[in-house]
């Protein structure tokens, strides 16, 4: 499930800036050469990374390179970090972008949206028109349930 | 000094008339006083933007040849009531068959666009009714009469929602996050009619509204009607209270301003442009225009418990509410709104054009709103009383 939740323990002491403390989603193809079959790498990111990874797709053979889709699902620097530790067992990793895009001409600027961004992606301007920020949208996907007149999509 | 409703429908018909917006007035009545604003300013114009579910549209379909006695009938798989031969009734939130998400509201909105849609029926079998199954695409234009009844059209303010609890709930206040992280209001707070004549001293009983660019009248007391709400130091209730129910004719109507909408976890909704005409008649309306968001107090309740009587953290202003950021049980928590205000000063702004055109004008109320009703609460009754 789409969730996005502050890191527990410190969740009250915490401000709303401190946005990057939250849990965010990533897709990525790894790309394994025959050398490197054997690394255990879900087994790293959930035991050093905290990352809970969710295999989509896997074709690995015996002998032959092999691809993996996964969905990581982590704190942003933890990911980051992670990328870079496969990246040195010699595994190609691809990142999957993901994208939210607003349908401003169907937007009714209620605000639903607003109240489920905890990331603080989305505001309502002066005018009271919906603002997306789009650098700081942690494509969690809680305003694509939330949004009444369905104008928020996912691109892949 | 004081003026009347003939006096301003005189001097509109001129085009004399001073009209300005909620939103203008207010500023106006800081600039002024009260005393400077009532000698300038003959209409206020208020509006709203917000999520309706007590509503249905009448449909008044020609008759088919031969003769149709509808049983049963569903406008694009979304089920309706049967009102007359060739009479249907739709209820905004009636789901469709297929599809979940689309809905009562969603036919609306694309009627009032002038989209084509689809009519399946079936009629009893009756000597003189003898159509048994009658299917057809059909639009607006096709019908006699197409109206829509809002009965909780208006809404004098709104609660706060929240959740104190672990897991998130789907509420008809939209995603309630747990452990307080976000909270929700749906009100158009300082631009609201009924927040700008709490004692229903303007508006009653046949008074014309501007509903979604079509002419409406205000035929009572709606839904949930609760005027004996708790007022703050300015008159304004702290909760839900008064409730207009409205009728308006679908046919003349801006599809800009009907939205039909899904809330998850409580099902379609219809968003429709409410804007009302005030008139500013004496000092206590003059004063009662003047209140803005920081003397606008709500009711913050928490949704963890779903049951009627819910717990309470408080009130708040609207003012605290729009910077974002609420403190609810000594918690920053984020709060966004579910009405739309920008559409609500669009229409504030398209209806004080209409009276500055001459094209809208005021009516005197032919009977006041009834103000000392209680609310009911329904509970079981096992045995019939005698």
């Amino acid at each position: 499930m789409p969730r996005k939740k502050k890191n527990q323990g410190e969740s009250s002491k915490m401000s709303k800036s401190d946005s990057l403390s939250l849990r965010t989603r990533r897709r990525v193809i790894l790309s394994f050469p025959p050398s490197v079959l054997q690394t255990p790498i879900t087994y790293i990111l959930a035991k050093e990374y905290d990352i809970a990874s969710n295999i989509l797709r896997a074709e690995i053979l015996p002998e032959e390179s092999g691809k993996l889709v996964i969905e990581m699902d982590g704190l942003p620097e933890n990911l980051d970090k992670a990328i870079q530790r496969i990246k040195e067992f010699d595994i190609d990793v691809t990142e999957i972008a993901r994208k939210v895009t607003f349908d401003m001409d169907k937007c009714i600027h209620c605000g639903a949206c607003v109240s489920v961004c905890l990331a603080g992606a989305l505001k309502l301007d002066k005018n009271f028109h919906l603002e997306f920020i789009e650098p700081k949208c942690t494509v969690c996907e809680m305003c694509v349930t939330t949004c009444p007149v369905d104008v928020v999509n996912i691109d892949i | 000094m004081k003026r009347t409703i003939y006096e301003i429908n005189e001097k509109i018909k001129k085009g004399k008339a001073f009209v300005l917006t909620a939103n203008e007035a207010k500023s106006l009545i800081q600039e002024k006083g009260t005393k400077g604003f009532l000698n300038e300013v003959d209409v206020v114009t208020c509006a709203a933007f917000e999520m309706n579910a007590n509503a249905i549209a009448y449909l008044n379909f020609g008759q088919t040849d031969p003769l149709i006695y509808f049983s049963s009938a569903s406008i694009n798989n979304v089920p309706a009531y049967v009102a007359g031969p060739s009479d249907l009734c739709l209820s905004c939130v009636a789901p469709s068959t297929e599809n979940y998400k689309y809905g009562g509201a969603h036919v609306i909105e694309d009627l009032t666009s002038g989209k084509n849609i689809r009519l399946k029926s079936i009629g009893h079998p009756l000597e003189e009714y003898t159509n048994k199954e009658f299917d057809t695409w059909f639009n607006l234009s096709d019908l006699n009469h197409a109206r829509i009844l809002l009965n909780q059209g208006i809404n004098q303010n709104n609660i706060i929602a929240c959740n104190s609890g672990d897991k998130d709930i789907n509420s008809h206040m939209g995603t309630l996050i747990g452990k307080l992280e976000n909270s929700t209001f749906n009100s158009s707070s300082y631009l609201n009619p009924l927040i700008n004549d709490p004692f229903c001293e303007t508006i009653g009983i046949g008074s014309k509204i501007w509903v979604a660019g079509a002419e409406g009248i205000i035929v009572g007391e709606g839904s949930n009607h609760n005027p004996e709400q708790k007022r703050n130091d300015y008159d304004i209730p702290v909760g839900p209270a008064a409730t207009l129910a409205v009728v308006a004719d679908l046919s003349d109507m801006d599809s800009k301003w009907v939205r039909g909408g899904f809330i998850k976890s409580f099902g379609p909704v219809l968003y429709i442009g409410i804007g009302v005409a005030i008139p500013v008649l004496n000092e206590s309306i003059a004063e009662k225009l003047s209140i803005g968001d920081e003397n606008i107090h709500t009711t913050i309740v928490d949704f963890s418990i779903p049951r009627r009587a819910k717990p309470i953290f408080g009130q708040c202003t609207y003012e605290e509410l729009r910077t974002s950021t609420v403190i609810i049980n000594r918690k920053p928590t984020l709060s966004a709104p579910l009405s739309s205000m920008a559409y609500a000063q669009e229409i504030c702004g398209l209806l004080k054009e209409n009276i500055m055109n001459g094209k809208f004008f005021l009516t005197e109320p032919t009977t006041k709103i009834n103000l000392n009703k209680k609310l009911k609460k329904m509970n079981p009754r096992l045995i019939e009383k005698i």
